[in-house]
C-alpha cells in the first residue's frame, strides 16, 4: 500500500521512510519539484481530474504574494469516504505532501479545511500539526532550510458545496460558501485574492510518493494514460464495504467489487463517480478498467472514485429521489437554475413515486436537467442532473414503467 | 456570557481564518449561537451583525436554538438504502422530536443530514462529534440513552 | 480592438469588456435579471448564458461575467439555451409574484404558469419601505447595493438553496438592523418586491422634477416624482454631486411639504391670539411697524436673521433689505452658530473661507482626517463616500470623543476631550516638525510665518498633549505620521467650529495642512462640511453683519462699487451677530426683529434667555413654513414657500452653485421669501422690480465677483463651483492651486496656543456635555419632526453616556435622566454607548428637551460663535 499504509504516529511514519521526500524536495529547486510532479502525470483525486503539476506551475509563476496552499478534506460526496480513511490511517503523508507543495509554489501559509462531520479526525490532525511544529517539519526554517511554512486548521460547518474550491475559500474567509464565478481561477486569484494552490488530500498524499520514487518509476506504476495509485470507496450492496487502494487501470469494476466481497443479491446497477455527482450505469460497465481514460471513453467520469452497488431490490426512482433531496438540501441558492431546479426535480420525482407520474413530468425533468447543465453557476448545479440523465440512458425501460 | 464570548474571540485573534472557528467554539460552549454572541463577534470583526448571520445561517451545522445534544442521522444515499428511515422513526417516537426540532426537555435536537462519510458502516449517525455506524433502531436508542444522564 | 463573432456576425470588441457588453453595444439583446452594474456582475439568474464554440469543445458561459477573447465564436440564442431560459423563468414564475423587469421577460418568452403558494416570512414593520416577500426572487441586487455600494451591510441573505431569503440584520426590523433608509435597495429591485410605501398605490403617469435636497450642505440632486400637486416618491439623481446616492432625509424627508401643520395664510397676533389675515393687511402692518420703530429708535434698533435654508437670491435680497431699506448692518444668520469660525479662521490663513476641495475630489484622497464631524450622520452621502474609499484602501483618522460610525472604519481613533482640539493639532504638528515630515518646499515657496508656528508647536510634546487631551501619546505620533506622509484631506464640521476656540481650531487645521503641503492639490485640503443646504450661499450673499456680498469688508474700496450698483448708501458700521442681537434685545437695545426661516428659540445657546430676549421685543415678524417655537413668539407670521415650491439657487458645501426647480406649487397662500421681501421693501419706499429669482441672480452676478461667470443656463444640468469669473470660466474645483488670495499670494501660518473651554467640568458639574445632530432628524426638527416616519425612527431626545459613568450613577439604558447645567435642566432618556468617559452627548433637535437649555453662550472672541460643544453638566436619575 502506498497511500493506505498504517502510520498513525509520527514515529511510525518516520521509521517507514516518512519525510525523506520532504528532505529530498528541499534539496531540489522548486521548479524541479514541479517538473517531477508534472511528468508524473498525477491528476487531482477530488473529482475534477485536473493535472496537479500544471496547477502548481500556474501558482508558482504568479508573481503576486502571499501565496496559499489549501488541503481540501471537505469530503462530502455521498458514497465517498476514502479521504476519511486516509486521514485516519496515514495523516502525515498528506501533511508532508502539503509542505512539499508549499515549498514548490512558494507559499508560506496553508490551510487544512476539513468537514465538521470529521471533527474527531480534525482534532487528531490538529495534534499532528502541533507535533510537526515541535519536530521542525513546520514553522520557520523547516529542517534547517530557508523555507518556512505554517498550517492553520479550519473546520467546515455542514455544506457540501464548500468542497468546491472557490466556495471553500469563501468559507475560510468567513463567508457563506457561495462558489465564485471562474475565471479567475484560484491560481490567479484565490484565497483573499491571492494565488492559491488547492488540492484534495489524496492528491497531496501522492506528492511524497512521486518525490520518493521519481516521476519515472511513479508513471510505471499504472498505465501510461493514467498512472499512480487511487483510493476507491466501495459501498452499497456489497459484502465488505470499505476503501480499497488500487493501481489505476490495473483492475476492472467487477474485480473491485469482488475484492469487496462481491455483491449482496443480484447486482442491477452501479453508481460510479460520486454518489450524487455521479452516474447510474448498468452491468455493461463491470468490464471497464478503472482509470480516468477508460471512463471518459465510455462517457463518464471516475470522479472521486466511488462505487455504490445497487441490487435488484432497489427502486431506482427512490435512489433518484435521495439524490434529488441531496441536491435540494445542499444547493447554495446562489443561482436560480440550481436553487429552483433541484427543488422542482425532487417534487416531480416524489410525484412519480406516488404513482402519479405522467409523460409531461418526464419532459419537465428533461427541461430542468438541460437548464441545470447549461446555466448553473458551479459544478454542483451542472452535476445535479447527471444521475437522472444516466439512469434514463441505462435504465430507461424500468424507469418508464411507472409513467403513464 | 459576554465575558466568555470575549475569551473565545481572543483565542482566535492570531488566526487568519476567524469566523467559522469562533462560531464553532461559541456553539460548543452554549449549545447554539446566541443572538448576543452575533453582536459581539460582529463588533470585534468590524462587520455588521447581519454579515455574521449571513454566513452562520448558510451552514447547516450552526444552530440558533438551544439543545444539549444534537443527533444527526445520516440519510445519504447509502444509509438510506440500508434503513436510515427506520432509525429516524425510532428516534422521533422515543423523544417526540420533529425533524429540525428539539425535544421538550431541551436534551436532544434531531437533524436529518446528508452523507457523513460512514458509508462503510451504514446506517450511521453523529451525536455531537461522535459517530456511530451499523445501526439498528434498538442500537441507536441504546446509544442515545447514554447521553440522557 | 479585437474581433469576435456573435451569431455569425463579425463584431469589433474592446479588450476587457464582457460578452454582454459587446453584444448589447451591437444591438444583440441578451436577457439578464440579476445584473445591475456591468462592472460588478452577480451572476445569479443564469439567463444571460451563451454558447462558445471552440474547435475542441463547446461551452456555456455567463455573458455578464465572461470577458471577450479575440476570435471568440459566440451564439446567444441557440435552441437549448432558449429552452433553458424558458425553464428558469417558469421556475421563477411558479415560485413568485411577478412584476417589474421579470414580468417583461415572462411576456417576451410567452410564459404563463400558475403560481404556487410559497410561504416566505415578511419583514417586521418599518415606516418607509414596503417589502413583499412573495415577489422577492433573491437575486441579491439589493444585498449588493446595501453592502458593496452603500457600505451599510444591513440587507443580508439567510439560509440557502430554495429557502434562501433576504433579511435585515439578524431577522431584525430595518430600524433595529441599522438601516440607513437610503432607499438604494428599492432602486436595485427588479421585481417590485421593494417599494416606497408612498408609491404603492400610485397609478398613472408621474411627472419627474429634479431639484436640490432641502437638508444638508452636500447639495444632492433629487428626482421628485409628482402626481397632481403631491409628491409620490423621490430618489437620488445620478447626475448630481451625489451620483444617485441618497440618505434618509433626501429620500423620504419630503413629506413635510404636505404636512397639515403648514402655514397657509399670514397671521397677526391680536390679544395674544393669532388670526388669519390677507397678505396685503399683513405686509402693510409689518411695513408700518418697522417704519415706526425705525423712526422712534433708529435703524440700528432693528435686526434681521436671514436663513441658510433660503436661496441665494433671497439671502441677497434680505441683506440688501436690511442694509438699504431699514439702514442697518444688523443682519446675520445661523452660520454664526455653525461655521463663523471657519470663515474667520480659513480667511486668516488662506485668504478665503470655504471648503478648499470638492466632494468628487475626495475619492482620490489617500488619508482622511475626520475631526469633529459625525459624517455618516450629518452628511451621509459624503460619509458613504469615505466608507467606500476606506474599503478601497484609503486610511482614516477619526478624532472624536464619541464612538461615531466612522470610528469603525478608522485606522486610528483619537478620542480627545471636547475643547482640546488646538492642543491635539499642535501636538501633531510638533511630531511632524520633530521628525522632519513637513513639506519644506511647500512651506518655503507658498507660506509665511513658519518660524512663529515652530515656536508655538515646540511646546506641544506628545506627552503634554496626552495630559491635555487624554489621547495616548503613541496615537498622536501615529496619526501625525500617517497624515503627513500621504495625500491627506481634512474633513471637519461643528465639532471644530462651535467652541470659544473655534477660530483657533480652524486656523490650526489650516496650519497643519500648510505644513504638510496638503493644500491646493487633488485629494487634500481643508474641508469644512456645511450643515445647511445653503449656508455657504447665505454667507456668500453677505447675510453677515460685517461683510457685504462676496465677503467684501464694509470699509473696502469695492463697497463703494456695490453702493453704485445698488444706487443707495450702505451703513459702514458693522452690525450685531446672532448672539449679540439676543443680548441687545434683552437689554432693550434691539426693539424689532425680522426672522426669516430660522428658529433661534431652539437652536441658540442658553435658550431660556433667548426666549426672554424675543419676548422683550416690541415687534417680531417671523417668516416660516411652520409655526415654529420662534414663530409662536411673533407678532406677525408670514407663510413661506418651501424650497420644493420655488426657483432659485443654493450653493453647496463645495461652493457649487446649483439650480432649484419648482416641484409643486406652494401650498395655500404661502409665497416664496424673495416675493415677500420685495413686497415689504416696496411698501417701505423702495422700488424693486424683481419679477423672478433669475432677475435677482443677474444682479448678484454684477455684485459678487466669485459668481460673475455663472448663469442659470450654465447650471441647468450641474452646478458650477465658485470662483467663476466669466462665462467661459469652468469653475474652481480646487482652491489655492497656484496662489492664495492674500495680498502677497502666500498663505500665512496662524499659530494658536491651547486655551481651555469657557466652562470645564468640576465637582459640582462633573460631566462635559457635547451636542450635535442625529441621522434621523435635522436641526431644530422644524421639518423632520413634522413627519411620522421620522418620529417613529427617533421619537425623543436621549443622552449618550459611557457604561462606566452610567454604572457609577446607577443609570440603566432607557432610564429617565435629569441633565442640569448652570443655565437650566432637562429630562431625557439615557442611552449607554461607547462615548468617552466623562463626556455626555445630547442631540439638539428636540424643543421639549432642548439641549440648548443647558449650553452657554460664551463666544469665540473673533468669530463670535458660541461654544455649543462644551458645557459642564451633572446627571441624576429622574
Amino acid at each position: 500500500m502506498m497511500l493506505l499504509r498504517d502510520a498513525k504516529t509520527l514515529d511510525a511514519y518516520v521509521s517507514s521512510g516518512g519525510f525523506s521526500s520532504l528532505k529530498k524536495a528541499l534539496r531540489m529547486k522548486q521548479s524541479e519539484v514541479i517538473k517531477e510532479i508534472s511528468v508524473s502525470g498525477l491528476v487531482g483525486r477530488g473529482g475534477a481530474e485536473f493535472p496537479t503539476g500544471l496547477k502548481m506551475k500556474f501558482v508558482a509563476q504568479n508573481l503576486s504574494t502571499p501565496k496559499y496552499v489549501i488541503a481540501n478534506a471537505d469530503e462530502g460526496e455521498p458514497g465517498t469516504f476514502k479521504d476519511r480513511v486516509l486521514m485516519e490511517r496515514n495523516p502525515y503523508q498528506i501533511l508532508e505532501g502539503m509542505i512539499i507543495a508549499a515549498y514548490a509554489v512558494g507559499a508560506r501559509k496553508g490551510f487544512f479545511y476539513i468537514r465538521h462531520e470529521y471533527r474527531k479526525i480534525a482534532r487528531e490532525i490538529e495534534k499532528e500539526i502541533d507535533e510537526l511544529y515541535s519536530e521542525g517539519y513546520l514553522g520557520s526554517n523547516i529542517l534547517g532550510s530557508k523555507f518556512s511554512f505554517d498550517i492553520e486548521l479550519v473546520i467546515g460547518a455542514g455544506s457540501y458545496v464548500c468542497g468546491e474550491e472557490t466556495a471553500l475559500m469563501e468559507s475560510i474567509e468567513g463567508k457563506r460558501g457561495f462558489p465564485r464565478i471562474k475565471p479567475p481561477y484560484p491560481a490567479q486569484r484565490g484565497l483573499w485574492g491571492k494565488p492559491t494552490l488547492i488540492n484534495n488530500v489524496e492528491t497531496l498524499a501522492n506528492l511524497p510518493l512521486i518525490i520518493e520514487l521519481g516521476s519515472k518509476r511513479y508513471t510505471e506504476l499504472g498505465t501510461h494514460l493514467c498512472p499512480g495509485p487511487k483510493l476507491f470507496s466501495v459501498s452499497g450492496f456489497v459484502k465488505n464495504p470499505g476503501v480499497y487502494e488500487e493501481i489505476l487501470g490495473k483492475i476492472t469494476v467487477r474485480e473491485l467489487i469482488e475484492r469487496a466481497g462481491g455483491a449482496e443479491g443480484n447486482l442491477k446497477a452501479i453508481m460510479i463517480g460520486g454518489g450524487a455527482a455521479g452516474y447510474i450505469v448498468d452491468k455493461s460497465f463491470l468490464s471497464m478498467p478503472l482509470c480516468y481514460h477508460h471512463a471518459r471513453e465510455r462517457g463518464i467520469f471516475l470522479g472521486t472514485g466511488d462505487i455504490i452497488v445497487l441490487n435488484d431490490e432497489v427502486n431506482l426512482w427512490k435512489v433518484l429521489l435521495q439524490i434529488a433531496k441531496f441536491f435540494e438540501h445542499e444547493s447554495c441558492g446562489q443561482c436560480f437554475p440550481c436553487r429552483y431546479g433541484t427543488k422542482r426535480m425532487r417534487e416531480l420525482i416524489e410525484k412519480i413515486l406516488r404513482g402519479e407520474g405522467k409523460r409531461r413530468d418526464i419532459e419537465r425533468l428533461d427541461a430542468i436537467a438541460n437548464a441545470l447543465k447549461i446555466a448553473s453557476l458551479c459544478p454542483l448545479g451542472s452535476s445535479a442532473a447527471l444521475a437522472y440523465e444516466s439512469a434514463m440512458e441505462y435504465h430507461r425501460d424500468e424507469l418508464m414503467e411507472v409513467i403513464s | 456570557m459576554e465575558e466568555r464570548i470575549r475569551e473565545i474571540i481572543l483565542k482566535h485573534s492570531d488566526r487568519d481564518a476567524k469566523l467559522l472557528g469562533i462560531l464553532h467554539d461559541i456553539q460548543d460552549e452554549f449549545g447554539y449561537i446566541p443572538r448576543e454572541a452575533i453582536d459581539i463577534v460582529a463588533e470585534w470583526l468590524s462587520i455588521s451583525p447581519g454579515e455574521v448571520y449571513d454566513t452562520a445561517s448558510f451552514y447547516s451545522f450552526f444552530r440558533f436554538k438551544k439543545a444539549k445534544h444534537v443527533i444527526r442521522v445520516c440519510n445519504g444515499i447509502v444509509c438510506n438504502l440500508k434503513g436510515s428511515e427506520e432509525i429516524i422513526r425510532a428516534i422521533k417516537e422515543r423523544y417526540g422530536i420533529k425533524e429540525g426540532g428539539v425535544s421538550e426537555d431541551g436534551l436532544f435536537a434531531l437533524e436529518i443530514v446528508e452523507c457523513i462519510g460512514r458509508c462503510d458502516g451504514p446506517p450511521a449517525m453523529l451525536v455531537d462529534d461522535d459517530s456511530y455506524g451499523n445501526l439498528t433502531p434498538q442500537r441507536a436508542l441504546e446509544i442515545l440513552r447514554g447521553y440522557e444522564e | 480592438m479585437i474581433t469576435i463573432t456573435i451569431n455569425g456576425k463579425s463584431i469589433a470588441a474592446n479588450p476587457g469588456e464582457t460578452i454582454l457588453q459587446a453584444a448589447r453595444r451591437n444591438g444583440v439583446e441578451i436577457p439578464a435579471l440579476c445584473l445591475m452594474m456591468e462592472d460588478r456582475p452577480i451572476g445569479s439568474c443564469g439567463l444571460c448564458v451563451v454558447k462558445i464554440l471552440r474547435e475542441d469543445r463547446t461551452s456555456y458561459v455567463r455573458a455578464c461575467t465572461t470577458k471577450v477573447e479575440d476570435g471568440m465564436l459566440i451564439e446567444t440564442h441557440p435552441p437549448e439555451i432558449e429552452e433553458a431560459r424558458k425553464t428558469i423563468l417558469e421556475l421563477l414564475a411558479e415560485e413568485h409574484e411577478v412584476g417589474g423587469e421579470l414580468q417583461a421577460l415572462l411576456d417576451r418568452y410567452g410564459i404563463n404558469v400558475e403560481r404556487r403558494e410559497v410561504i416566505r416570512e415578511e419583514w417586521p414593520e418599518n415606516p418607509f419601505i414596503f417589502f413583499n416577500p412573495k415577489a422577492c426572487i433573491s437575486c441579491f441586487r439589493c444585498v449588493q447595493t446595501c453592502g458593496e455600494i452603500k457600505e451599510n451591510h444591513v440587507l443580508v441573505r439567510r439560509g440557502r438553496g430554495a429557502r434562501i431569503e433576504i433579511v435585515a440584520g439578524v431577522n431584525d426590523s430595518l430600524k433595529d438592523a441599522g438601516c440607513a433608509f437610503c432607499g438604494a435597495c428599492i432602486d436595485a429591485c427588479p421585481t417590485g418586491a421593494l417599494i416606497e410605501k408612498t408609491a404603492i398605490r400610485a397609478k398613472g403617469p408621474l411627472k419627474k422634477v429634479t431639484t436640490i435636497c432641502p437638508y444638508c450642505g452636500v447639495g444632492c440632486a433629487i428626482d421628485y416624482f409628482v402626481q397632481g400637486n403631491r409628491i409620490v416618491y423621490a430618489r437620488g439623481n445620478p447626475e448630481g454631486v451625489n451620483r444617485g446616492d441618497d440618505c434618509l432625509k433626501g429620500r423620504f424627508g419630503w413629506e413635510f411639504v404636505h404636512s397639515e401643520e403648514r402655514l397657509k395664510r399670514p397671521l397677526i397676533k391680536r390679544d395674544g391670539k393669532f388670526v388669519e389675515v390677507s397678505w396685503d393687511e399683513a405686509l402693510d402692518y409689518v411695513a408700518q411697524r418697522l417704519r415706526e420703530i425705525r423712526e422712534k429708535y433708529g435703524a440700528d434698533s432693528i435686526a434681521g436673521l436671514s436663513s441658510a435654508k433660503c436661496t441665494n437670491e433671497e439671502n441677497y435680497l434680505f441683506q440688501k433689505f436690511m442694509r438699504t431699506v431699514i439702514g442697518t448692518n444688523n443682519v446675520d444668520h445661523c452660520a454664526r452658530l455653525c461655521h463663523a469660525s471657519t470663515v474667520v479662521g480659513l480667511f486668516k490663513v488662506f485668504g478665503s473661507g470655504a471648503m478648499t476641495n470638492s466632494i468628487e475630489d475626495l475619492m482620490t484622497s489617500e488619508v482622511f482626517f475626520v475631526i469633529g464631524s459625525n459624517t455618516t450622520h450629518a452628511h451621509p452621502v459624503i460619509g458613504t463616500l469615505i466608507k467606500r474609499a476606506v474599503k478601497r484602501g484609503a486610511k482614516l483618522i477619526v478624532a472624536d470623543p464619541r464612538n461615531i460610525e466612522l470610528a469603525r472604519y478608522a485606522t486610528i481613533h483619537l478620542r480627545h476631550r471636547p475643547g482640546t482640539d488646538v492642543a491635539l493639532i499642535n501636538g501633531m504638528m510638533h511630531v511632524i516638525v520633530k521628525y522632519r515630515l513637513a513639506d519644506y518646499k511647500f512651506v518655503e515657496e507658498r507660506t509665511e510665518g513658519f518660524e512663529k508656528l515652530k515656536e508655538v508647536v515646540e511646546k506641544y510634546t506628545p506627552e503634554r498633549v496626552e495630559r491635555i487631551t487624554g489621547v495616548p501619546r503613541d496615537d498622536i505620533i501615529r496619526a501625525a505620521i500617517l497624515y503627513a506622509t500621504h495625500r491627506s484631506a481634512i474633513i471637519y464640521a461643528m465639532g471644530i467650529t462651535q467652541h470659544t476656540s473655534g477660530t483657533a481650531n480652524v486656523a490650526s487645521l489650516a496650519n497643519l495642512a500648510l505644513l504638510t503641503g496638503n493644500v491646493g492639490k487633488e485629494g487634500s485640503g481643508v474641508n469644512p462640511l456645511r450643515g445647511q443646504n445653503n449656508v455657504q450661499g447665505a454667507g456668500d450673499m453677505g447675510a453677515l453683519p460685517n461683510l457685504l456680498p462676496g465677503y467684501v469688508r464694509l470699509d473696502a474700496p469695492y463697497a463703494d462699487e456695490i453702493e453704485r450698483i445698488w444706487g443707495t448708501k450702505i451703513p459702514r458700521e458693522p452690525g450685531l451677530t446672532v448672539v449679540e442681537m439676543m443680548h441687545a434685545a434683552l437689554k432693550g437695545k434691539i426693539k424689532a426683529m425680522y426672522i426669516m426661516g430660522e428658529n433661534p428659540a431652539v437652536s441658540d445657546p442658553d435658550r431660556s434667555r433667548v426666549i426672554e430676549s424675543l419676548k422683550n421685543l416690541e415687534f417680531l415678524v417671523v417668516q416660516d413654513l411652520f409655526l415654529s417655537e420662534t414663530a409662536q413668539l411673533a407678532d406677525v407670521v408670514l407663510p413661506a414657500a418651501s424650497s420644493l415650491e420655488k426657483e432659485g439657487t443654493f450653493t453647496n458645501t463645495e461652493r457649487r452653485v446649483q439650480l432649484l426647480r419648482r416641484v409643486i406649487e406652494p401650498v395655500g397662500e404661502a409665497k416664496p421669501d424673495w416675493w415677500i421681501i420685495t413686497q415689504l421693501a416696496n411698501r417701505m419706499g423702495a422700488s424693486w422690480s424683481y419679477g423672478s429669482p433669475k432677475d435677482i441672480f443677474e444682479e448678484i452676478r454684477k455684485v459678487v465677483p466669485q459668481y460673475r461667470g455663472i448663469t442659470y443656463k450654465r447650471i441647468e444640468k450641474l452646478g458650477i463651483q465658485w470662483p467663476c469669473t466669466d462665462e467661459e470660466h469652468p469653475g474652481t474645483p480646487i482652491l489655492h492651486v497656484d496662489r492664495f488670495p492674500t495680498p502677497t499670494g502666500l498663505a500665512r501660518f496662524a499659530p494658536y496656543e491651547y486655551k481651555p473651554p469657557a466652562e470645564e467640568s468640576d465637582e459640582e458639574y462633573p460631566y462635559i456635555l457635547t451636542t450635535g445632530r442625529t441621522y434621523e432628524h435635522f436641526h431644530t426638527g422644524t421639518l423632520t419632526r413634522k413627519m411620522e416616519g421620522f418620529n417613529e425612527l427617533m421619537p425623543e431626545a436621549f443622552v449618550e453616556i459611557s457604561s462606566d459613568d452610567a454604572e457609577k450613577l446607577g443609570i440603566k439604558n432607557g432610564d429617565c435622566v435629569v441633565v442640569e447645567s448652570r443655565r437650566g435642566a432637562i429630562r431625557v432618556k439615557a442611552k449607554i454607548s461607547k462615548i468617552k468617559k466623562g463626556v455626555v452627548f445630547i442631540p439638539f433637535h428636540f424643543a421639549e428637551s432642548a439641549a440648548n437649555t443647558l449650553t452657554l453662550d460664551a463666544l469665540d472672541p473673533e468669530a463670535k460663535i458660541p461654544e455649543l460643544k462644551v458645557a459642564a453638566v451633572r446627571l441624576k436619575r429622574c
